[in-house]
């Protein structure tokens, strides 16, 4: 059994399980840079359900994902084998060290457990996370997954100013937005300062208007470009995603996302405490040497 | 001549910083190196105005930031590292990433409201920062390799870079969770920075492998400087062919 265990926790087998890691991911950068609209779809979903739906009619662009989750699996075996054992190790020594010392040397192993606090996070929001997506409009409802409703009171846009070379570009948009019923309190979410209501994160979006034709489209949205214009090769790339609907005359069609992502806690948590212990080792390493 | 210009006034006090290195002066070499870099850190400064109005995101664009990085990390080095350790050799990687910049495109992607958070530029700047100790960490490793020195003088740079890295990733999660509503998006540009992160997480980790001296975790950390490369140079050439304002 000890011997299992000491295998399982062997710094050759963390070498190699990145280094199998590394190649995949990599791998799998490419893929996705291929096919950027296959992989976009997995963002906000939970990859067990894309992968079911989507990825397992496109195998050989996809086999990487449930590969790398495998690897990551193991990758987690082997840091809590390999942590523990040296938790053990160090604190065995407790009584020759100062406290000062003991904390130093045991950093490294707490680093370790924060990561696959961090890690479980990362798995949390790949497995579970809930998100719905859609489009807004005066005086629109949007449906959170709950079944409760959000009506659009009011959409202000916010541009650079006339003066500057970004004229006519949105620089912010506010959305208030008043629950079911009109009895609760107004909700305002913005550009990267997402409002939280009934446990979900609202962030507001905007319409990636040549890739996704599929999606549902206020009434009075610009149509679509015709299918021949769309499925060219060179449509099919991030920079239509990133630049496509910032034309100064094109204004962007707004989505609201509402997001309930368990693993999040967690990342906050793992990161703050990372942040800190590594802030405190490289700190007091050499003086505690 | 615009302050647009001080670009290749720092890569050419750079690439004089470098000659006189050769020629062994090294006092000299040094001065050159801190002018071209105060003459940077202007320009820097500057492209936060390119679009005519003040948006940080300008100053942190990777391919003109990382070797304003590059020199900030060797004058640190210089400055607070082992004396001896030929620091100054550095100006060989920053004067090829200058060269690059003086040819890349030099006005600003017009920013999505996504990214007007101060978490994009302290996200960018982090990670130049990390990227720029790999590629030095990468470049000593090798000078170590070709010299047979076994002072190791390269971990410690590699080591603040992967601090500088993670660090970073730890704010693109955050800007990305604000911006898009995931902390990480299935696609190249985060795979590709996993890839990094990971490759230089197993070369902490080398030193208590059995077989894994210095010399050979000098390869390995030379090794960075490809990897680096291969994952952050696609996005680079790739932003070529985007529109731009100013510059």
């Amino acid at each position: 059994m000890k011997r299992i265990w000491n295998f399982l926790g062997d710094v050759r087998v963390t070498f190699w399980l990145l280094i199998a890691i590394m190649a995949t991911m990599y791998a799998g950068s490419l893929l996705a840079s291929i096919d950027y609209k296959l992989f976009d779809g997995m963002n906000g979903r939970a990859v067990q359900d894309w992968f079911l739906e989507t990825g397992i009619t496109r195998l050989a662009y996809t086999a990487w994902v449930p590969f790398l989750f495998a690897l990551f699996g193991a990758f987690g075996i082997n840091t809590v084998a390999c942590t523990s054992s040296r938790f053990v190790a160090v604190l065995a020594r407790r009584r020759s060290l100062s406290v000062r010392r003991l904390l130093v040397l045991l950093s490294p192993s707490l680093i370790h457990v924060i990561f696959l606090v961090i890690l479980a996070g990362h798995f949390a929001t790949f497995v579970v996370i809930e998100q719905v997506r859609a489009p807004l409009s005066e005086k629109g409802r949007f449906e959170l997954p709950d079944k409760s409703g959000l009506t659009v009171e009011k959409i202000e846009y916010e541009n650079f100013p006339d003066s500057s070379r970004l004229a006519g570009r949105v620089s912010q948009v506010r959305v208030a937005l008043l629950p079911d019923g009109g009895g609760g309190e107004r909700v305002v979410t913005e550009f990267t300062r997402p409002a939280s209501y009934r446990g979900y994160d609202l962030h507001l979006d905007m319409m990636r208007k040549r890739e996704n034709r599929d999606a549902p489209r206020p009434a009075q949205a610009t149509p679509m470009p015709k299918k021949s214009n769309i499925d060219d090769e060179t449509c099919n790339k991030e920079k239509l995603y990133h630049i496509g609907h910032f034309k100064p005359t094109n204004r962007p069609e707004l989505y609201l996302v509402a997001t309930r992502d368990p693993g999040l806690p967690l990342l906050a948590i793992g990161f703050a405490i990372m942040l800190s212990v590594m802030g405190f080792y490289f700190a007091n390493y050499r003086s505690a040497e | 001549m615009t302050i647009g210009a001080l670009i290749y006034g720092a890569v050419a006090l750079y690439a004089i910083g470098l000659v006189l290195y050769l020629l062994k002066r090294e006092q000299l070499s040094f001065g050159a190196l801190g002018i071209g870099f105060a003459a940077h850190t202007a320009y820097q400064i500057w492209r936060a105005w390119l679009g005519g109005v003040f948006i940080p995101n300008g100053m942190v664009d990777g391919v003109f930031l990382l070797p304003w990085a590059i020199a900030g990390v060797i004058i640190l080095l210089r400055l607070f590292g082992d004396r001896g350790t030929g620091w100054l050799s550095g100006l060989v990687p920053l004067v090829i990433f200058g060269v690059f910049a003086l040819v890349y495109p030099k006005g600003m992607i017009p920013p999505t409201p996504n990214k007007l958070t101060l978490w994009a530029p302290t996200f960018f700047f982090t990670e130049a920062i990390g990227h720029a100790c790999f590629y030095l960490g990468a470049w000593y490793a090798l000078q170590s390799i070709i010299n047979k020195s076994e002072t190791g003088a390269f971990h410690m740079v590699v080591v603040w870079g992967f601090v500088a890295y993670s660090l970073s990733q730890i704010v693109g999660a955050i800007w990305a969770y604000n911006g898009w509503a995931t902390t990480f998006r299935w696609g190249s540009r985060h795979l590709q920075s996993a890839v990094i992160w990971c490759f230089y997480a197993t070369y902490l980790h080398l030193r208590y492998m059995p077989g894994w001296g210095m010399r050979a975790r000098a390869r390995y950390a030379a090794v960075g400087f490809v990897v680096v490369a291969l994952c952050t140079f696609g996005s680079h050439l790739n932003e070529m062919r985007f529109p731009r304002i100013g510059g």
